[in-house]
């Protein structure tokens, strides 16, 4: 009876594994229509007789063939331990997208810095792209990513070409040393001290774990960052994607539909990690 | 729509406008006395199985329109798989909906209703549903407080039909086309009520008004959320005596939180469901990863009081969440219901 809760049915198109534990799943709808996705939004898949889960897209543009979406699988997680079982020409169903994603009239013509934690990533890729393709409306891009160990590293090939631009400052660095990494080691906030930026003309994008938030914010704040010009993505959980089921209300706000991007001074207040 | 027409029926003739009532939809939802003596409300069949002489039902009657248990849609495998829509609900009087009952299906209106997605499955049933009120003619039971949330003890609107007992008859209020509609149909039954009518449900309103207890204070509470912030430790002591069970958002009229889950089929159909689901519950937020971001009994008793209280969501809401049908009352546990969230809240202490 439902045509808000009712998915779309696409087909895994491709499946690449891009670390032990995550998953790229491109996803084609089986109708052929085309899907809209501004960067930040999410999507619900549902795999049928397990159940409905929120994922970030890890793709934007307008009229997409398809869609990815990049999953850690997590043994109690009913959904993406399904997906991960599932082999290319497998249905799955897609509602959405769904959330308000970047605000890129609010971005253009600024420095963005990127900070990402492990999958924090995900939401931000489509933001990369997005400014890739339109690279003269913005100043100094700056990622800095986090993670806990090499084998954690998304999307390689593209990190390559991306560490490859000059108009592109990516900065990688892993937890705790590792044999396998000749990189920086820390948490990403000790990527901070050396960092150089202008904070009139900077929008930090800071996505990761939660754990992640209070010393990222410390650092853009001693950097001189102003609380409207820090900008998460956040994650809770979520059954519905269109303000109902409550799940992911923090105080009155909702992340599914005045989410899940907000700026810092929207969401201090709230208390919540 | 205020009331624009106003009957009187006499008590004799309730049975005939029961089955004119079920004459209407594919089905009648009154009140009914079920063993070991639980009045709830349930499709009938005979006006005779009609009870008037309750308090206040266990389960609210909203449970008719937004089900605690609900299909979605099913689907079929297949290559692809066919996913089709559950099936259209009947259509339906609810008979004897209390007031604050009332008021609470205003709030799920404006909650399921309203924003930037409309819930199709709730105005399936909505746009089905005839609402027949009946007005507290005494408090309807000892535990509610409508008084202290501007829903009671009898409805100014979103009736269809509103009857108020007076005097051996019933005051029958028109408050919808629909209604005027019924009222046409009963037009055999129904007199003109003449201005006195109006004149003794009033009185008889100030009456009752009079014997419920004020004891909630909400809109006290509600000031001291939204404002100052309440102490730590009124939070602590709520959720030291929340046992977690959700029973107070379960048996809430206002509450409408849920989860959805597939079930299986023996013949390989999957059917997807929604089912209420509560804050109060631990594994409410909890996320596939293991993280949950109110893991504490107090922070949930936090962030159900803040839901129904705090003027940030009642602007977003329209309303508090809370019309004083006292079922909280009945079923907590712990004895942390609403009016003494409220006073503990007020308190600070």
């Amino acid at each position: 009876m439902s045509g808000l809760y009712e998915p779309q049915i696409v087909s895994l198109e491709r499946v690449e594994s891009e670390t032990p534990t995550e998953k790229t799943f491109t996803l084609r709808p089986v109708n052929g229509d085309l899907i809209s996705c501004a960067p930040g939004q999410f999507v619900l898949l549902s795999v049928f007789g397990r159940g409905e889960a929120p994922f970030c897209v890890a793709t934007a543009g307008l009229d997409m063939p398809a869609l990815e979406v990049t999953v850690r699988r997590y043994p109690d997680g009913r959904v993406t331990d399904a997906l991960h079982d599932l082999e290319p020409g497998a249905y799955v169903g897609l509602r959405g997208p769904f959330g308000n994603g970047f605000n890129l009239e609010d971005l253009r013509g600024r420095d963005l810095l990127l900070v990402a934690g492990g999958i924090g990533l995900v939401p931000v890729r489509p933001l990369i792209h997005q400014v890739l393709t339109e690279r003269e409306h913005y100043g100094r891009l700056l990622l800095l990513l986090g993670v806990k160990q090499p084998s954690e590293l998304l999307y390689r090939r593209e990190m390559d070409e991306w560490q490859a631009r000059d108009d592109f400052e990516v900065q990688v660095t892993v937890d705790a040393p590792h044999p396998d990494w000749q990189g920086h080691v820390g948490v990403v906030t000790t990527l901070f001290p050396d960092l150089r930026i202008d904070p009139a003309r900077t929008k930090a994008i800071i996505v990761g774990p939660p754990v992640m938030y209070p010393f990222v914010v410390a650092a853009c704040r001693e950097k001189g960052l102003a609380d409207e010009d820090m900008i998460f993505s956040l994650e809770r959980y979520m059954k519905c994607g269109v303000g109902k089921c409550g799940h992911c209300a923090v105080k009155h706000k909702y992340v599914c539909t005045d989410g899940p991007v907000f700026n810092y001074a929207e969401i201090r207040e709230l208390e919540e990690r | 729509m205020k009331a624009c027409a106003s009957y009187s029926l006499r008590a004799e003739q309730l049975p005939a406008l029961l089955q004119r009532l079920g004459e209407c939809a594919d089905r009648l939802i009154a009140p009914v006395r079920v063993p070991p003596g639980d009045v709830v409300f349930h499709e009938v069949s005979a006006p005779a199985d009609v009870v008037l002489d309750f308090g206040n039902t266990l389960v609210s009657p909203v449970a008719w329109l937004y089900p605690p248990w609900e299909e979605v849609f099913r689907v079929t495998p297949g290559e692809p798989p066919l996913v089709q829509p559950g099936k259209a609900p009947p259509s339906q009087v609810l008979f004897g909906v209390r007031p604050c009952d009332l008021a609470a299906l205003q709030r799920l209106d404006q909650f399921f209703l309203g924003g930037e997605f409309a819930d199709d499955l709730y105005a399936a049933h909505r746009s089905r549903t005839l609402l027949v009120a009946l007005t507290c003619a005494t408090p309807a039971d000892s535990r509610c407080f409508c008084s202290c949330c501007d829903s009671g003890p009898y409805a100014q609107e979103g009736y269809d039909l509103q009857l108020s007992p007076v005097d051996g008859s019933y005051l029958v209020e028109v408050g919808s086309e629909p209604g005027e509609a019924i009222a046409t149909r009963c037009a055999d039954l129904l007199e003109p009520a003449g201005e006195q009518w109006a004149r003794i449900r009033e009185a008889r309103v100030q009456e009752v008004f009079g014997e419920l207890e004020h004891k909630a204070n909400l809109p006290a509470a509600i000031r001291r959320l939204s404002g100052e912030a309440v102490p730590a430790e009124v939070w602590e002591r709520i959720g030291s005596r929340c046992l977690g069970c959700g029973g107070c958002s379960f048996v809430c009229p206002v509450c409408t939180c849920f989860y959805t889950t597939d079930q299986t089929q023996p013949d390989g159909t999957i059917v997807r469901v929604r089912a209420w689901d509560s804050c109060r519950l631990a594994g409410y937020t909890r996320e596939a990863g293991g993280h949950n971001p109110r893991p504490l009994r107090s922070q949930r008793a936090e962030r159900f009081a803040y839901h129904k209280l705090a003027y940030p969501c009642i602007e977003r809401e329209g309303q508090p969440g809370c019309v004083g049908c006292g079922r909280c009352v009945t079923v907590c546990f712990g004895g942390v219901h609403m009016p003494l969230v409220a006073q503990m809240i007020r308190r600070g202490e």
